[in-house]
């Protein structure tokens, strides 16, 4: 067939009448200088603060010092390539991160992107990641609770739903092993769970996931990671997404438990990124606000009228147990409570390393199941009179048969609120050991056989008298039945071990 | 930032009396011509500059060089701008008074970059369009060629950057 030239010109006219010209129309303003993650962008008189603005390369910055004719941003990725005179966009949208029931189960970072490899998130909702806590009248008192599934805390740091409690010690005591503990124990509670990782280093993240992959508990988790080596804007913002992403799960009426892991990183991250935006430095160089940055944060857990929480579980390490220093005596007034871990319990072999001694929970008290507290009270002052009289017989003074005893029973209970990791324990199976110990059930048994003793009568109990468990369960206290079975029962239980 | 803030202080002072004297836009062509003129002349910018020479020769030599054409107002700022040792923000405070000259007559500024240098119908129909989008009465525009554009044209209106070129496209694709 032969082609006719001025065919082909005829379509080529037509196309280049109808060539649709994509216009775009937008604010900019000028890369003045870039230093360490900080630029200057000279112009962008309408910039709004917290605004996403777009730098060449689709990079990200986010607006925190506007000026009189600059605006001072802290760029969120790789800066290297930024130069001055470089063309900075707005976007118009403030640092907002996807949220919604796609987010259960993935990994992503402060912005959204994911981290496991999997599909972009497309949830096809977002929402701000800074938002003012919810008020006065919408929420409710604290009064259902959240079971960590460690006996120590259970019985005597009780946890509520819409509680933040700080979770402090010195580094390796096991701070995040509580924290993952406590979501593991979640599952088929309704409760959904949210872990930000804040500059921790890309092998322990990795490790944490593949501990909840484990243990099924991905499947109603969702983690925001930061790693050492992402710039401190990104770890600024990590548990402020962590917050949207659960804020959304609560206002559907759903339980979250989120767990920042750790805030005295995010200071950190939080110091350089203000010094570099010279911002006055305070004590010990954070910035005046670095008080308001975490009691914002933390407000924003919540037990609401309407249904829907959100538990925080901060995390803080201190340095040579100082729990006195700044950071940790700020977020310690911020919080319902907190756990206290110390070196010495965790090399004395007492693990979790709880200093119940130190340790409280302001408001999870009301919330704690009947049976635990009726176990709890005596609980509590066994092991009170036990480390007075243990700090008196230290000197080695001579001790009468009544003081003899109670250093047995408090030695018999510390050895019973020990607990291996990834181990959590339903609420009624602590009742049971405990309601052993405090009864003195476990007197006569040797310290060193105390936990074959809970394992062994866990067992018996699973094995035998399930229907004991399951009331316990359900009744929510120890009734007097309930008492005379857990008593007798013991008692066979003991015969059958001799 | 330091020069920026310094000079919008002169400007605004400068306005201000240039106003009350009814000389608002002849001042503005003074310093235009006066910041060009040190632009271009090396020999001025180091007369202007040189620390070995008294504020009060400078002074002489300004009025002899500049003293009958323009206004007194003009002059006056080039000496009390000798006499501080600021002579150095004299372009960014001629481009900061210009914008308040602007404001005060309804102007808005705006650059237009093409490819090619474009026609009179096109600039009309484009300048009309511009003073829409900056709600101001007079638009004054800034045309100017980049050959690097390709095609179609960029226009800016303050921050605003209209972005209808054949580069922006293709950055896109």
């Amino acid at each position: 067939m032969p082609i006719r030239a001025d065919e082909i010109s005829a379509v080529i006219r037509r196309r280049l009448e109808n060539l649709d010209f994509d216009i775009q129309d937008y604010e900019a303003g000028t890369v003045l200088q870039v230093t360490e993650g900080v630029a200057r962008v000279y112009g962008l008189r309408s910039c709004v603060y917290t605004e996403l603005l777009e730098f060449p390369g689709k990079v990200l910055g986010l607006a925190l010092n506007l000026e009189e004719d600059n605006v001072g941003c802290v760029i969120l990725g790789p800066y290297t390539q930024i130069r001055e005179g470089d063309e900075v966009r707005r976007t118009g949208r403030i640092a907002s991160i996807p949220v919604g029931d796609g987010l259960t189960g993935r990994v992503v970072t402060p912005v959204g992107s994911p981290l496991d490899g999997g599909e972009p998130i497309t949830t096809g909702k977002t929402r701000p990641m800074e938002r003012i806590a919810p008020g006065i009248t919408a929420r409710h008192e604290v009064d259902t609770p959240l079971q960590t599934g460690i006996k120590a805390i259970d019985a005597l740091i009780p946890i509520g739903r819409g509680q933040r409690e700080l979770i402090l010690g010195d580094r390796q005591t096991g701070k995040t092993a509580i924290a993952i503990d406590a979501i593991i124990n979640q599952k088929n509670q309704g409760v959904l769970c949210i872990y930000v990782a804040i500059g921790q280093k890309a092998s322990t993240v990795a490790g944490v996931i593949r501990r909840l992959k484990d243990h099924g508990a991905m499947d109603y988790t969702t983690v925001v990671a930061t790693t050492a080596s992402d710039p401190a804007p990104l770890l600024y913002l990590a548990p402020f997404a962590g917050t949207a992403i659960a804020e959304e799960f609560m206002e559907q009426g759903r339980d979250v438990l989120i767990v920042y892991d750790d805030l005295s990183k995010h200071a950190r991250a939080y110091r350089e990124m203000s010094l570099l935006l010279r911002r006055p430095p305070g004590r010990e160089a954070f910035p005046g606000d670095i008080f308001y940055l975490h009691s914002r944060l933390l407000e924003r857990a919540a037990n609401l009228k309407e249904g829907g929480s959100i538990t925080a579980l901060p995390i803080v390490e201190t340095q040579q147990g100082e729990i006195s220093a700044y950071i940790p005596t700020n977020i310690i007034s911020i919080t319902d409570g907190q756990i206290i871990l110390s070196k010495d319990y965790f090399n004395a072999g007492i693990r979790p390393a709880i200093n119940v001694g130190l340790s409280v929970s302001r408001v999870g008290g009301q919330a704690q199941l009947h049976a635990m507290r009726q176990v709890a009270g005596q609980l509590r002052l066994d092991l009170a009179q036990y480390r007075e009289l243990k700090a008196f017989t230290q000197f080695g003074a001579d001790v009468d048969a009544a003081t003899k005893a109670q250093l047995e029973r408090g030695a018999r209970i510390t050895e019973l609120l020990k607990q291996d990791q990834y181990e959590p324990m339903a609420v009624e199976e602590q009742v049971a050991v405990l309601y052993a110990g405090v009864k003195g059930y476990l007197d006569d048994v040797p310290v060193e056989k105390v936990r074959d003793f809970e394992k062994g009568f866990l067992k018996f109990l699973h094995d035998k008298h399930k229907d004991v468990l399951a009331s316990l369960r359900e009744a929510g206290e120890i009734t007097d039945e309930l008492d005379r079975r857990l008593g007798k029962l013991l008692e066979t239980f003991k015969e059958e071990l001799v | 930032m330091l020069t920026e803030r310094v000079a919008k202080r002169y400007a605004r002072a400068l306005f201000t009396a240039a106003r009350e004297k009814g000389r608002v836009t002849e001042v503005a062509g003074d310093l235009e011509n006066i910041s060009a003129a040190a632009e271009d002349n090396e020999e001025l910018r180091r007369f202007l500059y040189h620390p070995r020479i008294s504020p009060a020769v400078k002074k002489e030599i300004l009025e002899e060089l500049f003293g009958a054409r323009i206004q007194e107002l003009a002059l006056n700022l080039l000496v009390l701008l000798v006499s501080k040792g600021r002579f150095g923000i004299l372009p960014v405070l001629s481009r900061i008074y210009q914008s308040l000259v602007d404001r005060e007559q309804g102007i808005a500024r705006a650059a237009v970059a093409s490819a090619v240098p474009l026609d009179d119908d096109h600039r009309k129909r484009l300048t009309a369009v511009l003073r829409r989008l900056a709600g101001r009465n007079e638009i004054r525009t800034d045309w100017r060629v980049e050959p690097d554009v390709i095609g179609g044209f960029v226009a800016y209106i303050g921050d605003r950057v209209i972005d209808a070129s054949v580069r922006g496209m293709l950055s896109r694709v």
